[in-house]
């Protein structure tokens, strides 16, 4: 029964605890995330039952963290569900994090930088060809292996069987800096757009070392993008006085987007700028930024084959139980 | 808002995912496609359980799911084929009331998958003929139990993944309402050939192949055959002996009761007749007098459905 050795807590997700752990017969790692499965009268939940599938489907990219297996077990009669995932070292916040303080502070390659921002795009195209939206997309959801330079989308949403919407569970307030101005401004319909725009604000901040936008409330975090991009018109996107929460924001003159990625090539900034549109139906797709200019340069081959090595084994079946 | 958004999203039919347009779909999802079959399928030696088992179960299932689409009666025997070719301990006599409970359970999953509504508690009630009336708490067990044995891997890639897919291979665009009938009949197909031991063992893109071949040879002349034979996934001979398998099963079954019909007759289609074997070799058969036989009698369904579906159609 005990097949996985738990070596440390790594996190508490918004689901729940995350382990990192070691199938005792293959040695492999894997991060366990442990969720409990809230029965109604009618048994397992069908929304449950339908997310773990589509969790299991989009797993198959390479570009999303791969789900190996699921494991039910009874805990004083509650049933408990554990995630078994692949498990990779690091995330790209404290990869970031890791470039800028530390003994040896420095940006991190623009190659790297294309590369990882390739592969983000790929997982969201992915996500986004099964009409599955992120909606949390962050640095602290991509996990990456310093080692292969891969990045991988991780924290696919389960939605209502399994999660307090607006905290995290540990009460964490979820974070602000990746939303997009639609949804802060409280638009009742948004789509893949939102995805987007967390990933050009992600771009920036592998540019930066820094946030592009951190506000710490939602008025704040309006106020910061608005004094970037300019406060947004009705012409630049319509129907946008009409939002639930607009109000006359004072009006900003948009800046030049290049300061605030000064080191950023033209091409970078160009795909920034079309990530960072106002109006969600101009923003740029995951699917078109794949053949923006920007990535002419990346070595995709090179991308694929880093991907085709997988040395991931599947885990036995048998799960320990944690406590 | 979030709640919105999630409907949309869950909007994906997981079943099926070529319902997505095939252009959307991705060559490398499609090989993902055929890649996972395997992961999906029923055990191709079911030897030690008994198949008289599966009879009851499949019987109990129909009971159960007789007022759903038949999706989830599909759907529900899947499940349980891929629930008993997980048992290792010999599946041999279980109690009925076992059986009835795994077949409820089948059935509430499947229902659950396809965002049906499904009562097992009226269900048990109406259908346990047997007296029998589970209570919630046995079939939420039950539930979990066929869940663990499936690895919670409940999106099945079943012969209607693959139905898209093999379709577009036909030049059908210039006639959708004959694609949709050619659809339908395999669809026909696929549900009346599912109970049978025999299909047990094909792949689902296999059997999705087949049976749209079969629906083909029924309502058109094509080259349909050579065109899914062109398809690097599929294996030839796996679809030869699942054609066979099919059309065993349909002359046994379905096209008795095409005979009996007043309608027939053999010589308004002459066409088809030779249309309709063009691509047997000699070689596939061993029992050559049994083979003449089957002929002659899917010769003469295939007239009547040719020539029924062409009235009715074609306008011809």
């Amino acid at each position: 029964m005990e097949n996985y050795e738990k070596i440390e807590k790594v996190g508490e997700g918004t689901y729940g605890k995350v382990y990192k752990a070691k199938d005792k017969t293959s040695g492999q790692l894997v991060a366990l995330k442990k969720t409990r499965l809230e029965m109604d009268e009618e048994g397992v939940p069908p929304t449950a039952l339908r997310e773990i599938c589509l969790l299991q489907m989009l797993s198959q990219s390479l570009y999303v963290v791969r789900l190996l297996c699921v494991q039910h077990v009874d805990k004083n009669g509650k049933p408990l569900l554990y995630l078994v995932f692949e498990y990779l070292d690091t995330d790209l916040k404290k990869f970031i994090d890791s470039h800028r303080r530390g003994p040896n502070p420095r940006p991190l390659a623009p190659t790297l930088i294309q590369s990882f921002l390739y592969q983000l795009c790929k997982g969201v195209a992915h996500c986004h060809s099964h009409s599955v939206l992120h909606r949390d997309l962050k640095p602290q959801n991509l996990l990456v292996d310093k080692e292969k330079g891969i990045l991988k989308i991780a924290d696919l949403g389960l939605g209502r069987a399994f999660t307090v919407p607006l905290k995290s569970y540990t009460h964490e307030i979820v974070t602000l800096w990746y939303r997009a101005p639609e949804v802060l401004l409280g638009a009742t319909h948004y789509s893949t757009g939102v995805d987007m725009w967390s990933v050009g604000c992600i771009f920036a901040e592998m540019v930066r070392r820094q946030a592009l936008f951190p506000g710490d409330s939602e008025i704040q975090q309006l106020l910061h993008i608005f004094r970037l991009l300019g406060t947004p018109s009705e012409e630049q996107w319509p129907g946008v006085t009409s939002l639930k929460e607009w109000h006359p924001y004072p009006q900003w003159k948009p800046q030049n987007l290049t300061r605030a990625v000064p080191t950023l090539e033209p091409d970078g900034v160009d795909l920034l700028s079309k990530m960072l549109q106002y109006d969600p139906a101009n923003r740029i797709s995951a699917k078109a930024a794949l053949d923006h200019p920007y990535f002419d340069s990346l070595d995709k081959f090179l991308l694929n084959t880093k991907h085709d090595n997988p040395d991931v084994l599947l885990p036995n079946d048998a799960i320990v139980v944690l406590e | 808002m979030r709640e919105t958004e999630r409907e949309v999203s869950m909007e994906f039919d997981l079943d099926n995912p070529s319902s997505t347009p095939l252009q959307e779909l991705q060559c490398d999802e499609i090989e993902t496609l055929f890649a996972s079959e395997s992961d999906h399928m029923p055990s191709k030696n079911l030897s030690h359980f008994n198949l008289s088992v599966r009879r009851q179960a499949i019987s109990s299932i129909s009971q159960f799911s007789r007022n759903l689409d038949p999706f989830i009666l599909y759907l529900a025997v899947h499940y349980f084929d891929r629930f008993i070719s997980t048992q290792s301990m010999p599946f041999l006599e279980p109690k009925p009331w076992i059986l009835k409970l795994l077949a409820m359970s089948c059935v509430s999953l499947a229902a659950k998958m396809n965002k049906i509504e499904f009562s097992q508690v009226t269900s048990s009630s109406v259908n346990g003929d047997g007296g029998v009336i589970f209570d919630s708490q046995s079939i939420h067990r039950t539930e979990l139990l066929i869940l663990d044995a499936l690895k919670w891997r409940m999106r099945s890639v079943t012969p209607f993944s693959f139905m898209e897919f093999f379709l577009s291979f036909f030049t059908l665009k210039a006639d959708p309402p004959l694609a949709q009938a050619l659809k339908a009949r395999a669809t026909e197909v696929l549900f009346k050939v599912q109970h049978e031991t025999k299909m047990l063992g094909f792949r689902p893109s296999v059997a999705a192949a087949s049976a749209l071949l079969h629906a083909s040879h029924e309502l058109l002349p094509s080259q349909f055959r050579n065109a899914i034979l062109s398809c690097a996934y599929v294996n030839q001979d796996e679809l030869t002996d699942c054609s066979n398998a099919i059309e065993d099963v349909m002359v046994d079954s379905g096209c008795e009761e095409v005979m009996r019909s007043d309608t027939l007759s053999r010589s308004d289609t002459p066409r088809y007749v030779l249309d309709r074997h063009y691509s047997s070799s000699e070689s596939e058969r061993t029992s050559r007098d049994r083979d003449v036989k089957r002929r002659k009698m899917s010769d003469v369904c295939n007239s009547v459905k040719v020539s029924q579906f062409q009235q009715s159609f074609l306008g011809d």
